[in-house]
C-alpha cells in the first residue's frame, strides 16, 4: 500500500474521529478518543491492511462498480510477477510518470528529514536540560513513591529551569517538578504526582513519540497535524479523568484550581515529545474536569460500539481491491536482479539457501536445475543452477500460452505450473562436463535445444517470432526484410522468401543478435536485455553473431551495430 | 561582577568551593555519586559555568578553578531575595529571620551582635 493510500485512509479515519469528538467530547469516557487515535496511529505507521466486508471502501467499490462496471474489470487483469530478468524489456514505465514520481519523492524525503530533525533536535535539547535536574529531598515525595510502586523505576527530581511539572523517558521515566512546587502544599503535590503517574502507567511518552514519527512521515497531510494537536489534548483530558476518578468527585474543583495555579506560573516552552502537566487548551481541560461524571455502564457500552464500529468501517480495506497494481509489480521486479532468485519456485518445493548456495528440492540437494523458456526463434531466457554434490536434477514446467501484459506486450515466460524431477536414467545420462564448462554465452540457445530436448522446442521451431516484442512477432516478410536490412552493410543479407540469412554467400545456420544487454551473460540468470535470434537451419554452413557497442545506444536503447562475427 | 547561576550550575560550584581546585573528572565522579548525573551532564554544566565566567579551566587535566567565590554567589542570591520578597529592604529580611520560631535564643543573640557590629 502506498504512502498516499495510507495517508488518505487515515484521513478518513481522522475526519470521523473529529466528528465524534465534536459531538460527544464530554459525554463519552475520554479513553474512547484515545483508543480511536491509537488505531489511527497504527494506520499511519504500519502499511498493512485488514480486509472487512463492512469496510467503507467495500461500499464505495460497490457503488463504483455499478456505475463503471466495465472499467473496473479492466483494471483487474491479473499480472503474473515474472522473475526472469528480461521482463524489463517488455514493460517500460512511461517516462514522464517516473520523473514526476521522483520529484514528489524528493520533496517528501526533504520534508521527512526536516520534520524528523526538528523533533529530534528540540527533543534532545530539552532532554539535555532536564538531565541537569537535581534530586529532591522531600519526605512527602519519598513516602508517596513507596505507596505507588511501578515496574519501571520512577525518579522524581526538581529543576529551576522549568515552570510546570513534566514527565520524560519511556523506560526510565523521570518526573520533573519545578523548583516552586517544592514548597507547595501536599494536596497539590499529591494531585500533580498522581497525574504524572497516570502518564507513566499509560506510556503516554511513547505515544507522543510515535505521533511525532507519524507526523514526520505524513507531514504533507494537514489532518495529521490536526490529529497531533488533538491527540496531545486528549492524552491530558484522559489523564485528568483518571485522576478525578482516583480522588473522587469531591475534589474536582480543587484539582481544577491546581491546574489554574500552574497555568499562572507557566511560561512558554515548547517540548513536543514531553508530557507536560499543563500544555493544552486549559479551558477545555477545566470544563472537562468539572463535567466529569462517573462512567456509567451504558457510557462504556456506547464507547465500545463507537470504537469497534469505527474501526471496522473506516480502518479496514475492502477485500481484494488493490491487489496487484501492475506498475508496482514491475518496479519490484526490476530491483531484484542482484542474484539468482528462486522464490518463484518455493510453492513447488524448491528452496534456496543463500548462505550455503544450496538448492533443495523436497529435502534433497539439487545437482542441476533449469528453467528456460523460449524468447522465440531458438533464444532462451531463464535461470539455472548447478552443484556437483547434488543428488537430483529438477526442471521447471511452464504453460507457454501467451499472456498479455497490460501494456500490450507479451510475456514470453508463460506461467510456471510445476517442477519435475528427472528420472534416474536421465540423471546419469546428463553430461555433467558440458554443464561444468558451458560453451560461449551466445551458443547456449542452440545447445539447449539439441542437448536437453526441452518440451517447448516445438513452439520455437515454427519461429518467425524473432524478437522479444510482440509487435515484431506479427510482422510480414516485407517488414522483416526492412528490419533486417540493417545487417546488409556488414555482409549479412536476408532472404524473405526462404526466411533465411546469407553471410558472405553462405547459408546461416544460427544467428544471434543481443540488441541490448545489462552486461551479464545469457546463462548467468542475471541477464537482462533483448535478443534477436534466427535459426536453426539444418543446411546452414555458418553460425554468426552480431557485435554491438553497448556504450553507444540508439533511440530504442539498443547498442550500436558494429559488425558481424562468425562463431566457431 | 554578577553571574546568575542556576541550581544545577551552583551544584558544580559547590563541589569546587568545598574541594578547592579540582579536575573535571573528579567533579563528575563526585556528582555521579551525589546526584546521579552522567559524565556528559556534568561536563555540559562545567562548560556552561566556564562560558559564564564562573570557572576557569586550567590545563593539564582540565582542572577547574572557581572565579566566583561562594560569598559573591550568596550576595547575589540574597540581593535577589531581598528585591523579590522584601521590597529591597534588608532589614525586613533580618526581621523575618529573627522572627523565625526555630531560632534558638543563643542564635538570636549572636545575630543581634552581628547586626550591631555592621552598623
Amino acid at each position: 500500500m502506498s504512502l498516499l493510500n495510507m495517508s488518505f485512509s487515515a484521513t478518513v479515519l481522522i475526519l470521523v474521529i473529529l466528528l465524534i469528538r465534536a459531538l460527544l467530547l464530554h459525554k463519552l469516557p475520554k479513553r474512547t478518543f484515545l483508543a480511536l487515535w491509537y488505531v489511527t496511529l497504527f494506520r499511519l505507521l504500519i502499511p498493512f491492511k485488514i480486509s472487512s466486508p463492512f469496510s467503507i471502501y467495500t461500499v464505495i467499490n460497490l457503488l463504483k462498480g455499478s456505475v463503471f462496471e466495465s472499467n473496473l474489470s479492466f483494471t483487474e487483469i491479473p499480472v503474473i510477477p515474472n522473475d526472469t530478468k528480461i521482463t524489463q524489456t517488455f514493460t517500460p514505465l512511461p517516462k514522464e510518470n517516473v520523473t514526476t514520481l521522483s520529484t514528489f519523492m524528493l520533496i517528501w524525503v526533504i520534508g521527512f528529514f526536516v520534520c524528523t530533525l526538528f523533533f529530534l533536535v528540540t527533543h534532545l535539547r530539552c532532554r539535555r536540560e532536564y538531565k541537569t535536574a537535581l534530586p529532591i529531598d522531600n519526605n512527602f515525595i519519598r513516602v508517596w513513591q513507596q505507596v505507588h510502586p511501578l515496574k519501571r523505576r520512577v525518579q522524581i527530581r526538581q529543576s529551576d529551569r522549568i515552570t510546570t511539572p513534566l514527565t520524560y523517558g519511556v523506560f526510565n521515566p523521570i518526573i520533573l517538578l519545578p523548583k516552586q512546587t517544592d514548597g507547595a502544599d501536599e494536596t497539590r503535590l499529591h494531585y500533580i504526582l498522581t497525574h504524572e503517574f497516570v502518564h507513566i502507567k499509560r506510556f503516554d511518552t511513547l505515544t507522543k513519540l510515535l505521533m511525532a514519527a507519524a507526523l514526520s512521515v505524513h507531514w504533507f497531510n494537514p489532518f495529521v497535524w490536526l490529529m497531533f494537536v488533538l491527540l496531545n489534548r486528549d492524552i491530558e483530558l484522559s489523564c485528568d479523568e483518571a485522576v478525578v476518578r482516583h480522588f473522587g468527585q469531591n475534589m474536582k474543583s480543587a484539582y481544577a484550581l491546581t491546574l489554574i495555579g500552574l497555568e499562572e506560573e507557566r511560561v512558554f516552552s515548547f517540548s513536543p515529545l514531553i508530557n507536560n502537566f499543563n500544555k493544552n487548551a486549559i479551558e477545555e481541560r477545566i470544563v472537562s474536569i468539572m463535567k466529569a461524571k462517573k462512567t456509567s455502564l451504558i457510557g462504556i457500552l456506547i464507547a465500545l460500539v463507537i470504537v469497534i464500529g469505527t474501526v471496522i468501517v473506516f480502518a479496514t480495506n475492502a477485500p481484494n481491491t488493490d491487489e496487484a497494481i501492475p506498475q508496482t509489480t514491475y518496479v519490484s521486479n526490476s530491483t531484484e536482479t542482484a542474484g539468482k532468485d528462486f522464490t518463484e519456485y518455493a510453492d513447488y518445493g524448491l528452496s534456496y539457501d543463500i548462505q550455503t548456495n544450496k538448492l533443495t528440492y523436497n529435502g534433497k540437494f539439487v545437482r542441476y536445475f533449469e528453467d528456460f523458456y523460449p524468447l522465440g526463434d531458438g533464444a532462451f531466457s531463464g535461470i539455472d543452477f548447478f552443484d556437483k554434490d547434488g543428488t537430483v536434477d529438477v526442471r521447471a514446467i511452464r504453460d507457454l500460452t501467451p499472456i498479455k501484459n497490460s501494456d500490450g506486450s507479451i510475456n514470453p515466460a508463460g506461467k510456471l505450473t510445476g517442477l519435475e524431477q528427472s528420472s534416474q536414467n536421465d540423471f546419469e545420462a546428463r553430461d555433467i562436463s558440458a554443464l561444468l564448462n558451458p560453451a560461449q554465452a551466445e551458443a547456449i540457445a542452440g545447445e539447449e535445444i539439441t542437448d536437453n530436448a526441452i518440451d517447448t522446442t516445438d513452439s520455437t521451431q515454427d519461429g518467425n517470432v524473432p524478437v522479444t516484442s510482440s509487435s515484431e512477432g506479427m510482422m510480414t516478410p516485407d517488414e522483416l526484410a526492412k528490419l533486417y536490412s540493417v545487417y546488409e552493410p556488414f555482409g549479412l543479407t536476408y532472404d524473405k522468401e526462404k526466411d533465411c540469412f546469407y553471410y558472405e554467400g553462405k547459408l546461416v545456420q544460427t544467428f544471434i543478435d543481443i540488441l541490448s544487454s545489462n552486461g551479464e551473460s545469457l546463462e548467468s540468470g542475471k541477464f537482462s536485455g533483448s535478443i534477436r535470434q534466427h535459426g536453426f537451419h539444418e543446411k546452414g554452413e555458418v553460425n554468426i553473431k552480431a557485435v554491438r557497442d553497448y556504450t553507444k545506444l540508439n533511440k530504442d536503447g539498443e547498442g550500436k551495430l558494429v559488425g558481424i562475427e562468425v562463431v566457431e | 561582577m554578577q553571574i546568575k547561576l542556576f541550581d544545577s550550575e551552583l551544584k558544580i560550584m559547590d563541589v569546587i568551593w568545598k574541594n578547592g581546585d579540582i579536575t573535571a573528572k573528579h567533579i563528575a565522579e563526585i556528582l555521579k555519586e551525589q546526584v546521579g548525573w552522567s559524565k556528559t551532564t556534568t561536563y555540559t554544566l562545567i562548560k556552561r559555568c566556564i562560558d559564564k565566567g564562573a570557572i576557569e579551566r586550567i590545563e593539564p587535566n582540565f582542572v577547574c578553578h572557581a572565579l566566583v567565590t561562594i560569598e559573591q554567589a550568596r550576595e547575589l542570591e540574597t540581593t535577589q531575595l531581598i528585591n523579590k520578597m522584601y521590597d529591597g529592604a534588608p532589614d525586613l529580611l533580618v526581621a523575618s529571620i529573627l522572627g523565625r520560631e526555630n531560632l534558638s535564643p543563643k542564635e538570636i543573640e549572636r545575630l543581634k551582635k552581628l547586626v550591631n557590629n555592621l552598623k
